[in-house]
């Protein structure tokens, strides 16, 4: 579906080399810290940005080569821009109408409703959480086969994003459907995502499906004696802490079953993404 | 390019009171004053004004970035700017100079079909002029420095017409003889030259508009 291979980008102070892949019938997330290369990743992706070097394919074709018709097939969300904040909801009706050959005006009017997005209000009066769930709407209503979502849950209330979600798990119960997906509260993508790159100061450290993070990734926390008795081969990351050591490993069970006095715990994304940021290899 | 006429159209409705404020300057200066061919030309520059605030409004909270992840090539939006600037200008250029043409016969003010030509040729030129420089530098710098660069140029034409003069004067060279010369010219031959001339400095704009809007990155 989705293809970036040595995507880099040069900015001041600032250097993009990703390497990712969306498998078609995936949701995959993208994860790491403000400032980390997420935007600008899905800017090069979406050609926003000129690239430095690298390819970037979706639907096997290289994006600069994308059409108009190809573009029907993908539905965004941006972090920081949306609609003009001059027009109305009723206003975009015909201009979606227009562009996608497959926009699904009964089912967009519908979901308005449900997430109560006035239809004569101009957007730029429009709550951040509003303005998310319109895009979000607009992006899922004509047919897309890839989602590119970046931040779609932010400025949202729990139960929002809730109700979002389960309209992007709605979407993805079709065939041949795709998501990628970044977002800061790690819990959204815990509970959507099958696979997961996290990114750092613009490469990708950390690949992984999500039911192996969370089933054999973890935490150990240990004292500097048991520190240096730890078999360490399958320690990707440790941190010095007040107490001894926080060490990352993917083998949580290997540690649990032969250092029982040792304190395992089931790492979440955040404190994954803490140590692969933070601790050192 | 549909889509984005109907999104351009959309943000002209919300455009009511500007609207209404030009036909209420439009239907005071028909009945109190005698200078209809400033009407003409201040009608259809307002009108050419809003082409302008468009793009404005695209990249209200970067927008038009937004804007080029739905099914919009950069080139159809550029395309898609000079036909809406047509198309908002051209017909109400059309209307208020046939209103004027009623008007003066109305009003018994002596305007002649040479002085309505003068003045229908010359706002096409002026609007033309201003969309050909305005829309490329709203899309390379954007809203708020095309601001800066809009007094540059502004300025700089200033300066560049004084000097032009300058150097005519110095050169021993009439150039009102020129302009003079165009009202000995047919009213037809002169409106198609003008035209001809619009459509010139149109096509050179747009050129220049969508290799700014190809380089631009969002």
């Amino acid at each position: 579906m989705l293809r970036l291979n040595r995507v880099k980008k040069e900015y001041k102070g600032f250097q993009l080399d990703c390497t990712l892949e969306v498998q078609k019938g995936c949701v995959t997330g993208l994860i790491g810290k403000n400032g980390a290369g997420k935007s600008t990743t899905f800017k090069a992706i979406l050609g926003l940005i000129n690239t430095d070097g690298g390819s970037i394919e979706i639907f096997g074709k290289p994006v600069s080569e994308m059409g108009i018709r190809d573009r029907e097939d993908i539905g965004v969300v941006m972090s920081d821009s949306g609609f003009s904040g001059y027009l109305m909801v009723c206003d975009l009706i015909p201009m979606l109408k227009s562009m996608y050959r497959n926009f699904r005006e009964e089912e967009f009017r519908r979901q308005c409703e449900k997430f109560r997005i006035p239809m004569d209000k101009k957007i730029k009066e429009f709550s951040t959480g509003m303005k998310r769930k319109l895009q979000v709407l607009a992006a899922i209503t004509h047919e897309a086969k890839l989602l590119i979502l970046d931040e779609p849950t932010s400025g949202l209330d729990v139960v929002a994003r809730d109700k979002l979600l389960d309209m992007l798990r709605a979407y993805m119960e079709q065939e041949e459907r795709s998501i990628l997906i970044s977002s800061h509260i790690s819990g959204d993508l815990e509970g959507i995502c099958d696979d997961i790159y996290m990114i750092d100061d613009g490469k990708i450290v950390l690949y992984e499906e999500t039911d192996v993070l969370l089933d054999s990734y973890g935490i150990l926390k240990v004292t500097q004696e048991q520190y240096e008795e730890l078999d360490r081969e399958y320690i990707l990351r440790y941190k010095k802490e007040e107490f001894g050591y926080s060490c990352m490993t993917n083998q949580r069970r290997f540690y649990q079953e032969n250092y029982p006095q040792i304190t395992v715990e089931k790492g979440n994304i955040d404190e994954l993404i803490m140590m692969m940021v933070r601790g050192e290899e | 390019m549909k889509g984005l006429l109907i999104k351009d159209f959309k943000l002209l409705k919300g455009q009511k009171q500007f609207l209404a404020a030009v036909l209420v300057v439009t239907i005071v200066f028909m009945t109190t004053n005698t200078s209809l061919s400033f009407i003409i030309s201040y009608i259809t520059v307002m009108m050419g004004m809003i082409t302008l605030t468009t793009i404005s409004y695209d990249e209200y909270e970067n927008g038009m970035g937004y804007l080029f992840t739905l099914p919009v090539s950069r080139k159809g939006y550029v395309r898609e700017k000079y036909l809406f600037g047509v198309m908002t200008t051209v017909p109400v250029l059309a209307a208020v100079s046939a209103i004027a043409f009623l008007t003066a016969d109305i009003r018994h003010i002596d305007f002649t079909a040479e002085e309505w030509a003068g003045a229908v040729a010359g706002s096409l030129l002026v609007v033309t002029m201003m969309l050909s420089l305005l829309i490329p530098i709203e899309l390379k710098f954007g809203t708020e420095r095309s601001r800066v660069a809009m007094m540059i140029v502004f300025g700089g034409s200033f300066v560049a017409v004084c000097a032009a003069v300058k150097v005519f004067e110095f050169l021993g060279i009439d150039w009102k003889i020129w302009i003079s010369r165009l009202y000995g010219l047919n009213l037809s031959v002169i409106l198609a030259a003008f035209i001809v001339v619009c459509g010139i400095i149109l096509v050179v704009s747009y050129l220049f508009s969508l290799r700014f809007i190809l380089k631009r990155e969002f």
